[in-house]
């Protein structure tokens, strides 16, 4: 046992003073949750962009100025809208398909007129097909406006029907009576409203893209550092220090198990390295179970390494490991979803993602984070991957076993 | 001279080619790589599937439906409706993200709409969900309702100042009202919004993902790595003394070195066509609107990623190194250079970052082509920003090279 331990650490030592190894566990993963956080971030947050827009108003009358003054130049919009006015719709699309403005507004010519008095109009947006969310937003802000204004038009137009068909009011008192009803209008609030909350029934404070992916990313370069731990075994048998081991008065199975406790334990460090590291530097909360991290950082390092040994035994080389193995952690990683949200995926690709460990452990990182899951919300997801950890290592080990017996 | 030089490049491209794990890297997993991400990302556009929204309807009286009709009408979304025991079932389903968002409209919908009193429609999101497309489409169904029975009550304020309603009339109004609101808002809609994307292809996507968006973008970072990786064997050959070995030969340093980078350049543009045919033919991107813009685009990128391989190649110590660096440089600059996501989302300094990466300069330029149905004459300042690229890295590798 005590053997064993020692190939382990001795394993430890030796990766830990490689640079390429540093490199390819540590300083990647740091690298990609920090330039992914850098650039997500403004979505998940209410920090919007700037985005240029530019107008072409063709009717200057009043309700395209309210648009103008009162939406698109609000102290509240004009934060992240940039407008510009063009004379020209030709001038507009030349710019646009330039690639200078996200989105262009055209307000046709009569336009306030054409909606007083109920004849069909439309506000045109044309889209940079480079910038579609910004454009997307610009959107959303006119159906909310043109919204607003239909109230007004819908709301007067039945009223007046409706009274004059019951003769309570006639057509000659209209006019005076519509401007006052606008006025009534504008003073009643809105009754139904929307409210958002999470899963757990709380008001949703919008998550942090640096945590998402200090998860996704971290769990993904579990297989690469399990992977790069693999290697060393076919390295060893190369050079001949496997062989040279193997004369000690060590039995074949410690000399294994040393190396695959090794595996272990450079995952395992890798891992709460990037997860002290993300928490300090980076401000990541990994949430406030601390048993259940620990119980899920341990059974997602168990189960990666089983894999690792798993694809070791299939493979034949240390550079197989190195370029199959890699693409393999890519692929589950993105397939589990260490890089977008499961829910965006197509129903077949949700159900494999479920055969990937990646998905089970980040599932159960996302529960203690951002659920304030406790250690019973875990078992489930540990539970699975320490299955999976067993099946892993006993095919491995068996392929292994053959291999050796054949004499390979 | 060119003989050596040919054949010095077209050994480098046999050994390329015979190596698995490079066929792995060069063709394979940009295949791969491409094809998931772009289907996974034409979520939310026209045509693919649609988003899944669970209902939870536990309002007894008419405008609990009506607000689950208008839903239904959204051709975006695909409605499953739950009853009120469920609850707790649909919830876990939303924290385990089976479904986008669910929708609970409380059991006094109906009773609030006729009395004009407050209240909320509920939307339960994932934590981990962060798109907003669900509430903006909530908040406009919801604001319709809203105006319909702003109307109804409007109306009925109205006549009530000229004559008394009884109950029964009182309801007839206020629904004839409301429902000619809600058909003139959901169905006639006078005043509207029309958006229009100035693409080539006239399909309106909400966003601009799926193929067309990876292929250009994943198609430059796998071909930067293959640049890399190809040039990485530089390293190696130094490291098992087959340069020095070369040098003893009658021929110049000048002539390795060229059939080196030749052989470099000529793997990685057949990766980069390979990638670009298989978009076009397989994914379905339209690569064709100026094939010898692309052309272009795809070999100065390519000069410009051999030269920066090759200046790698010498700046490592081993050829681990080099791999090892390889993948962290080439994906770090990819997904800043704008392979990853449009450049559009990501803050004003790493846009201006983003320009200093030859990646930014060639998605940007297939952009052009690709989305915008551009020519030649527009994709030139890419073009000379690449070649300018390519001629610096060159020179630089060359400079520096090291042969032992």
């Amino acid at each position: 046992m005590k053997k064993v331990f020692l190939i382990g650490l001795k394993d430890l030592k030796i990766r830990s003073r490689d640079f390429n190894a540093f490199i390819m566990i540590l300083l990647m993963p740091l690298i990609l949750i920090f330039v992914l956080g850098l650039v997500f971030q403004p979505l998940y947050s209410s920090k919007p962009f700037i985005i240029e827009t530019a107008v072409v108003n063709l009717d200057n009358d009043y309700i395209s100025d309210i648009l103008i003054d009162d939406v698109l130049k609000s102290e509240e919009l004009s934060k992240f809208i940039n407008l510009v006015f063009l004379n020209d719709e030709n001038e507009l699309k030349d710019s646009i398909e330039k690639g200078k403005y996200a989105a262009g507004i055209v307000i046709n010519e009569n336009f306030t007129k054409n909606i007083v008095s109920g004849k069909e109009d439309k506000i045109l947006i044309l889209a940079d097909p480079e910038q579609t969310t910004k454009s997307g937003v610009i959107k959303n802000i006119l159906d909310t406006f043109v919204l607003e204004v239909l109230k007004r038009s819908v709301a007067l137009d039945i009223t007046s029907k409706t009274l004059i068909k019951e003769n309570l009011i006639k057509q000659e008192d209209l006019n005076t009576l519509i401007y006052q009803w606008s006025n009534d209008i504008e003073n009643i609030k809105s009754k139904i409203g929307v409210k958002l909350v999470n899963e757990k029934g709380e008001e949703t404070r919008g998550i942090v893209a640096m945590d998402y992916y200090a998860v996704g990313i971290g769990v993904m370069y579990l297989l690469f550092a399990a992977n790069s731990g693999t290697e060393s075994i076919f390295e060893e048998k190369r050079k001949g220090t496997y062989q040279r081991l193997s004369i000690m008065p060590v039995k074949e199975n410690s000399i294994f198990s040393g190396k695959v406790f090794g595996i272990f334990l450079l995952t395992l460090t890798q891992f709460i390295l990037i997860i002290l590291i993300t928490k300090v530097f980076y401000r990541v909360s990994w949430g406030n179970s601390f048993f259940g991290l620990i119980i899920m950082v341990i059974s997602s390092v168990l189960c990666f390494s089983g894999f690792s040994i798993f694809l070791a035994s299939l493979m034949k080389s240390e550079s197989q490991v190195g370029s199959i193995g890699s693409t393999i952690s890519m692929i589950l990683g993105f397939v589990g979803g260490s890089m977008w949200p499961i829910f965006t995926f197509p129903k077949w690709l949700n159900t494999i993602s479920k055969f990937t460990p990646n998905r089970w452990a980040i599932d159960g990182f996302f529960k203690l984070i951002f659920e304030n899951g406790s250690v019973k919300d875990i078992i489930p997801h540990s539970s699975i991957l320490i299955l999976m950890t067993i099946i892993f290592y006993s095919i491995g080990l068996t392929i292994f076993r053959l291999k050796e017996k054949r004499g390979v | 001279m060119f003989r050596k030089i040919i054949s010095i490049a077209s050994n480098l491209i046999r050994v390329s080619f015979k190596d698995k794990s490079s066929i792995l890297w060069l063709f394979v997993m940009p295949i791969i790589w491409t094809t998931l991400i772009g289907a996974v990302s034409s979520f939310g556009s026209s045509g693919s599937s649609k988003i899944p929204i669970a209902i939870i309807n536990s309002d007894k009286g008419i405008y609990g439906d009506i607000y689950e009709d208008v839903m239904k009408n959204e051709k975006d979304l695909d409605i499953i409706l739950y009853s009120e025991e469920n609850f707790k079932n649909v919830v876990n389903m939303v924290k385990e993200t089976k479904i986008a968002s669910m929708i609970y409209i409380p059991e006094n919908f109906s009773d609030s709409i006729i009395n004009n009193s407050d209240v909320n429609i509920t939307i339960y999101k994932s934590s981990s969900n962060n798109s907003f497309y669900i509430e903006e489409l909530v908040k406009k169904i919801t604001n319709q309702i809203d105006i319909s029975s702003l109307t109804g009550h409007f109306v009925l304020k109205n006549i009530e100042k000229t004559i008394i309603l009884n109950d029964l009339d009182k309801k007839k109004y206020f629904e004839s009202s409301f429902n000619e609101a809600l058909k003139e808002l959901t169905l006639n809609n006078k005043v509207s919004v029309e958006y229009e994307i100035l693409s080539v292809q006239k399909e309106n996507l909400i966003l601009p993902t799926g193929f067309n968006a990876t292929s250009p973008g994943f198609g430059v970072m796998f071909v930067m790595m293959g640049a890399f990786f190809t040039a990485v064997v530089l390293a190696e050959e130094r490291e098992m003394n087959i340069l020095s070995r070369l040098l003893t030969t009658p021929i110049t340093k000048i002539v390795v070195l060229s059939g080196k980078l030749l052989g470099v350049f000529c793997v990685t543009i057949i990766q980069f066509l390979f990638i670009i045919f298989f978009g076009q033919f397989i994914l379905g991107v339209n690569w064709g609107n100026s094939p010898l813009s692309v052309l272009l685009i795809a070999i100065s990128f390519t000069l410009s990623a051999v030269g920066l391989g090759t200046i790698l190649s010498s700046i490592v110590k081993t050829s681990a190194q080099a791999s090892a660096l390889t993948i962290l440089i080439s994906i770090v600059t990819s997904m800043i250079g704008g392979a990853w996501w449009p450049i559009e989302i990501m803050p004003k300094y790493l846009q201006n970052i983003a320009k200093f990466t030859p990646q930014y300069w060639a998605i940007n330029g297939f952009n052009k082509i690709i989305l915008r149905g551009f020519g030649l004459k527009e994709i030139m300042p890419n073009f000379s920003i690449l070649i300018i690229y390519a001629i610096v890295s060159l020179l630089i590798a060359s400079i520096f090279f090291r042969y032992e």
